[in-house]
């Protein structure tokens, strides 16, 4: 299927200029007429024409090339083809130089003008899929594609656009699901670094020696493996954003080593000698509450105090539950779009149960629910009887919380050990339902030493 | 054109006519037929679907053959069908008789789907 092109025909003879249209016409393309250069700019001062046919040679006062050059004046990107009986070497060099694509002598053959339309349309096909995945790219990390109505949420919106262009080390906290990555995504791709590199590493998914060679390189043999030089995450970033997630696991003798590239923007590959010097700007995410880690000594205070230049607290989904219908609409748009589903709508029961949830996995437990409720879904609209999963869950949930007893360690291990034996132990599947990454269940399952 | 809408008698559908002449429209060198889209009256050339205007022995069978993939081609038009990408289907563009010949004369599903609702259409009384 063709998509429907316009084109304008700008001709003083009539028939030239209809017999021309009607053809377009055949051929798939919306095709105007003009009957002379004034007609064709006021056309085109209304309407964005994809291609014009311009005469070289009208009466009136204004002619093709002066036609041309006004329609380039008001449409840049448009394509415009001379058209002239008289060809002359002369006049055909300077309508290219004004801007013509193309030109052409009739009375022209068809298999010409046929491949000429197809080869400009092909370019403009390509540029705007080029345009709209850019932009589809770009909106992915945009501020405008978090979506909230809260008011802690706008304020943090605004202090985004504030120091997106800083240098200065960003901390944000917040449970897990909240988002955290996005919104360093869009500290980055607001700021002015957005054309450089944004590189993200989880400090919690590796071992210490590993985690210091990802962080900053190592040089060929300086351990057993290390079979070449490898560049860190801090030297891929240059210029860029390094996002350290989960930042509150980082080991003791990192937290060092972290600390002096904070103060003094420089670093040594593992096993070298050579002092490396980086313009990165470091967005640390985490979990857990730092201040108390430093209280309990297990984290620094002078790398709390370098990483919390700039803290952004990110509330948890139970804190703003009148983001839930707006987050759920959010994800069953894209969701039924990737699933290939045609549901369109969420009941009004539907959006009730879900805001009585408490969202412990934030939002993107509310997204795994959505995505499990579209894929048994045989409806055009999500009704509360496809989110009676949650509702077991939650009556599971108030037998945990009516007991007083438990501390929320416990009940955070209650929760994980309920969900693997229901999963049988399936850690994918056991991480969707406690609405957490695989990673976070994995480093809550060490954590609690929890049997699998 | 205008004198084959004026030449259409009132109780019928669609007019074709056929010409042995040359045809062309202003703007190209020639062309084997043309109709209005979505339009009443259409008309096939027959001149460049014969064989000896390439100075070939004569070839009846192949005259009508190309004839009958020109006419479903222009009549087409007039039930608002445009220029299908599938080389086979006789709604394909040909500029040269290789691309006519490639043709056949059945209609892919596509621009099949689109005539039967035209024509559904018509005998509801709409087109």
């Amino acid at each position: 299927m063709k998509t429907r092109w316009e084109i304008l025909v700008v001709d003083d003879e009539e028939v030239m200029r209809e017999s021309l249209a009607a053809w377009l016409r055949e051929d798939g393309y919306s095709a105007d007429t003009a009957a002379s250069g004034r007609e064709a700019i006021n056309k085109a001062r209304q309407k964005e024409y994809a291609m014009y046919f311009v005469d070289l040679k009208m009466p009136g006062g204004i002619d093709g090339i002066e036609t041309m050059m006004e329609i380039h004046r008001l449409q840049p990107d448009a394509s415009i083809i001379i058209i002239t009986a008289y060809a002359t070497v002369d006049t055909a060099i300077t309508a290219m130089k004004e801007g013509a694509q193309e030109y052409i002598v009739k009375p022209c053959n068809l298999e010409e003008i046929s491949l000429l339309v197809n080869r400009i349309i092909g370019v403009k096909n390509l540029q705007r899929e080029n345009a709209l995945l850019k932009k589809k790219l770009n909106r992915r990390y945009s501020l405008q594609d978090i979506i909230s109505k809260n008011p802690r949420m706008q304020e943090i919106f605004r202090l985004i656009k504030e120091i997106a262009s800083l240098k200065s080390t960003v901390l944000i906290q917040g449970e897990s699901g909240t988002g955290k990555e996005l919104i360093a995504r869009a500290i980055h791709y607001t700021g002015e670094r957005a054309t450089k590199p944004f590189v993200g590493v989880s400090c919690a998914a590796l071992a210490e020696t590993l985690l210091e060679s990802e962080l900053f390189g190592h040089e060929k043999g300086s351990f057993t493996g290390a079979v070449a030089q490898k560049k860190g995450k801090f030297e891929l970033a240059g210029g860029g954003t390094i996002f350290l997630d989960e930042i509150g696991d980082i080991p003791a003798k990192l937290q060092l080593d972290l600390l002096r590239v904070l103060q003094e923007r420089s670093f040594y590959r593992v096993g070298g000698t050579e002092e490396i010097r980086v313009d990165v700007r470091v967005i640390a995410a985490t979990n857990v509450n730092l201040q108390e880690a430093v209280r309990e000594g297990v984290f620094r205070e002078d790398l709390y105090y370098r990483l919390n230049v700039i803290s952004i607290r990110i509330p948890p989904l139970r804190e703003r539950l009148e983001d839930v219908p707006l987050l759920a609409h959010h994800f069953l748009e894209q969701l039924s779009l990737q699933l290939g589903k045609k549901v369109e709508h969420i009941s009004e029961a539907a959006l009730r149960l879900l805001m009585n949830h408490s969202w412990p996995g934030n939002v993107r437990e509310l997204e795994n629910v959505i995505e499990r409720a579209l894929v048994t879904c045989r409806d055009s609209l999500l009704s509360e009887d496809d989110f009676q999963f949650l509702a077991h869950e939650l009556e599971g949930k108030k037998v945990l919380q009516e007991s007083p007893v438990l501390t929320l360690r416990e009940l955070e291990k209650q929760a994980i050990e309920v969900a693997l034996r229901r999963t049988q132990g399936n850690m994918k599947e056991a991480a969707a339902v406690l609405g957490i990454d695989r990673s976070t269940l994995y480093e809550k399952i060490k954590k609690y030493e929890i049997a699998r | 054109m205008r004198e084959l809408v004026s030449l259409r008698p009132p109780d019928s559908s669609r007019l074709l006519a056929l010409t042995e002449k040359d045809l062309f429209i202003p703007m190209l060198s020639f062309i084997y037929g043309q109709a209005q889209l979505g339009g009443h009256v259409a008309m096939v050339s027959l001149a460049r679907l014969r064989q000896e205007f390439y100075q070939m022995p004569t070839n009846h069978r192949l005259t009508v053959s190309r004839a009958v993939k020109e006419c479903f081609h222009e009549l087409g038009h007039t039930f608002g069908l445009v220029h299908c990408l599938i080389a086979e289907c006789p709604m394909a563009l040909s500029t040269n008789i290789v691309q006519l010949d490639r043709k056949t004369a059945d209609f892919c599903h596509a621009c099949s789907i689109m005539l039967a609702e035209a024509i559904a259409h018509l005998r509801q009384g709409q087109g």
